[in-house]
């Protein structure tokens, strides 16, 4: 991933809701702790804070930070509204984290491990906010809930905003034949028109599956945005706080309201579990849910929303989820410690009451780039620690996120497959003396498209396999082929096995047209058809 | 709820009138007339605090209302160079510049809009001078559909509100919604004087944002009675 600066101004506020004490939590201490832990300012609590009255948001705007952590007791009824009363003070929305402390920890927990946990949650909130990067007036739509009421249609606050994603003109390769983002786009949101992606921004949930789809960066989301995402995953496991081990729990705003239903139906659960919110699951990459165990996530768990999912990529979750747990297995760690949980009720208060795994990483980590970025590989190279890779058989997986790319004599070198690859992986260098197809495994997102767009039968294959020693390995030479050279000037005609497969085709050496072609170069074909 | 529908029409309508008026030539009563204008709806039109544009949009009244006449000839200046400037990356205001084909396609986009304006019974005044892919008489005509609208709201009429917006619906995918935001964001890439800045970004949020809500609200007022049309006479 291209490093793009946060916004320089990104000063962070903290307001927690007097009535979290009420709830259980220990605000006097959480108030001497953030200043310095998350580097906020002000930390302050406020009556009514859930309510975000005038004199409240008043209060907020008056801090003048560009960046918001609320701390609140319950996840708001109307998020237009909530949305509608910081706008109304000045405040950007998506520059505002509001953290359900009341739900997610000072019901759920007896108060000091609630404040523990608590110091957790505003960290990574504050973390993710400060990456917050801005968002532009394309990137959020209007929508109306399912339920209008005639007072909220007289004041605007009906409408709610809906983020969708953008795409970055500069960065996007659909002009070189790229629509991974197309393809993946699990309502057709998305078409490859020309030189640009167009987005039917009416069929767009603005699930964020298109943003972790593109592998070259260029689709932005407000609330997907992957730097966001690894601060907050990163910021909760290092931050400082009384509680071990600790859990990753991936949830979308569906089934984030399940979670905290649990402590509103008393229905406890430990507290290690520390949820990350992001728009839909399917936009949750097998890899993201392995990079938490290299930073010292003691387990990661995958919460989804079952059939309310708007995007119906169950499936695909809990692939990738399979896909994981074979990963660790093959690296001789304990394969559950990345578990799909049940979406709600009775079934999901009980599989969150199975105990952690005490110890950390116990010696993996992963490179200090972004954890959720490219490349990839180097979270699992990571993982595997001081495993001998090359002794990891290789896994063949549907939802492995790499390829194998192989080619067989039949290769002519032509360079269709490189051309069709939207991630150059495959790549022709030519020179005087030859012509090299190159492959990168750890480039290789496994999208087939060079299969398809070989020419010669049975030359090229693709397997959806995860090879650690190959991701490591670097870039290798798939087939080189020496160039023929012209009879009359001796510059190079082209690959000697391309020329073999042409004479084939027009009938064997003594046809005419393969005399021509397998001895003289263009220009010098040109010249004898001119004389 | 259909005199909040009618309340938000005749903003709308209000907000592409504002629009039209800041993009054409900064004389002095023009001026003065946008910082009355500016100043009368900070005053009186505090509803669009619940909506998405409301940052953009009020820092656009608070520039338009600080305005001062002494500024008008450096306004003009500005004007002139960022927008009727000859010069290569300059923001033109006129929509066949945007259009691939340009300037073979001029004569045939302009035919479309006289068409499209004449199909609701309008046609440019020939007192602007300008074209009919001008950007202030492309906003001026949205600005006339959504008072049309507004006035069906009134009138307890949802099937010619629904016609109102779904001509306002087809203009925005057929012409302003495709090259206003491009032309806002060229304006903005300019780096232009504070007043030109803030009306490209008033501009931009705000033809962004009407884009999805014209959908949003065509959908609510066929569900509330209104017909899709299933001609272009509609309106």
């Amino acid at each position: 991933m291209a490093d793009r600066s946060v916004v320089a101004d990104s000063a962070v506020a903290v307001f927690l809701c007097t009535d979290l004490e009420g709830h259980g939590l220990d605000l006097a201490t959480l108030r001497r702790w953030a200043p310095h832990a998350l580097s906020a300012s002000p930390v302050a609590v406020l009556p009514d804070l859930c309510r975000l009255e005038d004199s409240v948001t008043r209060t907020l705007r008056a801090a003048e930070a560009s960046r918001l952590v609320l701390g609140i007791c319950d996840r708001p009824s109307s998020l237009g509204r909530f949305h509608a009363r910081l706008r109304r003070a000045g405040l950007d929305p998506s520059a505002v984290e509001a953290v359900n402390l009341g739900g997610l920890a000072a019901r759920a927990h007896p108060r000091p491990v609630a404040t523990e946990k608590a110091k957790l949650l505003l960290a990574g909130a504050a973390a993710r906010v400060r990456a917050f990067r801005g968002s532009r007036p394309d990137q959020w739509k209007p929508v109306l809930p399912a339920a209008v009421t005639r007072r909220a249609m007289m004041t605007w606050s009906v409408f709610e905003y809906q983020p969708v994603p953008s795409v970055d003109g500069q960065r996007c390769r659909v002009a070189d034949g790229c629509s991974l983002c197309v393809d993946a786009c699990p309502h057709h949101a998305l078409d490859a028109a020309g030189d640009g992606i167009r987005l039917e921004r009416a069929a767009c949930t603005g699930c964020g599956v298109c943003v972790t789809a593109c592998p070259h960066d260029a689709v932005e989301m407000p609330g997907a945005d992957p730097s966001q995402l690894s601060a907050q995953v990163r910021e909760v496991l290092r931050a400082p706080a009384s509680l071990e081990p600790r859990g990753i729990l991936f949830a979308c705003a569906a089934s984030m309201e399940a979670l905290e239903g649990l402590a509103t139906h008393h229905r406890s659960f430990p507290p290690h579990w520390l949820p990350v919110e992001v728009p839909c699951l399917g936009m949750v990459p097998a890899v993201w849910m392995l990079a938490p165990l290299g930073l010292g996530a003691s387990a990661v768990a995958v919460l989804p929303c079952g059939d309310r999912c708007r995007s119906a990529r169950q499936e695909v979750v809990g692939g990738r989820v399979a896909y994981c747990q074979e990963v660790l297995r093959r690296l001789g760690l304990d394969e559950t410690r990345i578990t799909l949980l049940p979406p709600a009720g009775e079934m999901l208060a009980d599989a969150l009451q199975r105990p952690l795994p005490s110890s950390g990483a116990g010696g993996m980590t992963v490179p200090d780039h972004p954890i959720l970025a490219a490349p990839a590989s180097g979270v699992l190279l990571g993982l595997a620690g001081g495993a001998a890779v090359g002794s990891v058989p290789p896994l063949a997986h549907p939802y492995s996120p790499w390829g194998l790319v192989e080619v067989t004599d039949r290769c002519t070198v032509c360079g269709a497959c490189a051309a069709a690859c939207p991630t150059d992986a495959l790549v022709v260098h030519r020179t005087e003396e030859e012509s090299r197809l190159t492959f990168a495994p750890d480039r290789c997102v496994a999208c087939g498209r060079c299969v398809p767009a070989c020419p010669e039968p049975e030359a090229l294959r693709m397997r959806q396999v995860t090879d650690l020693r190959r991701l490591g390995g670097g870039q290798v030479d798939l087939k080189r082929a020496p160039h023929r050279r012209c009879v009359r000037c001796g510059a190079p005609i082209a690959p000697e096995a391309m020329l073999q497969r042409i004479t084939a085709l027009l009938g064997g050496e003594d046809g005419p047209g393969a005399r021509v072609i397998g001895r003289l170069c263009v220009d010098c074909r040109a010249h004898q058809a001119g004389a | 709820v259909r005199a909040s529908l009618w309340r938000l029409a005749r903003i709308r309508r209000d907000g592409y009138g504002l629009l039209a008026a800041a993009l054409l030539y900064p004389d002095d009563a023009r001026l003065a007339r946008l910082a009355a204008a500016a100043r009368r709806w900070l005053r009186d039109r505090p509803e669009l605090s619940g909506l998405a544009l409301h940052r953009p949009w009020t820092a656009l009244l608070r520039t338009l209302a600080a305005t001062r006449p002494q500024e008008g000839p450096a306004l003009r200046r500005a004007f002139t160079e960022a927008c009727a400037s000859p010069r290569d990356g300059a923001c033109s205001l006129y929509e066949s510049q945007y259009v691939p084909g340009s300037p073979q396609i001029t004569p045939v986009l302009i035919a479309a809009l006289e068409r499209e304006y004449a199909e609701a019974g309008l046609a440019p005044s020939p007192a602007l001078g300008e074209p009919a892919d001008h950007l202030a008489v492309e906003l001026e005509y949205m600005a006339v559909l959504a008072d049309r609208e507004a006035s069906a709201w009134r009138r307890g009429l949802p099937a010619d509100a629904a016609g109102a917006l779904w001509r306002q619906q087809r203009f925005m995918r057929q012409h302003l919604g495709r090259w206003a935001p491009r032309a806002a964001r060229r304006l903005i890439a300019l780096d232009p004087v504070p007043f030109y800045r803030a009306v490209a970004e008033g501009l931009l949020a705000f033809v962004c944002h009407d884009r999805d809500l014209i959908d949003l609200l065509l959908a609510h007022a066929v569900g509330v009675g209104g017909a899709m049309p299933t001609t272009g006479a509609a309106g």
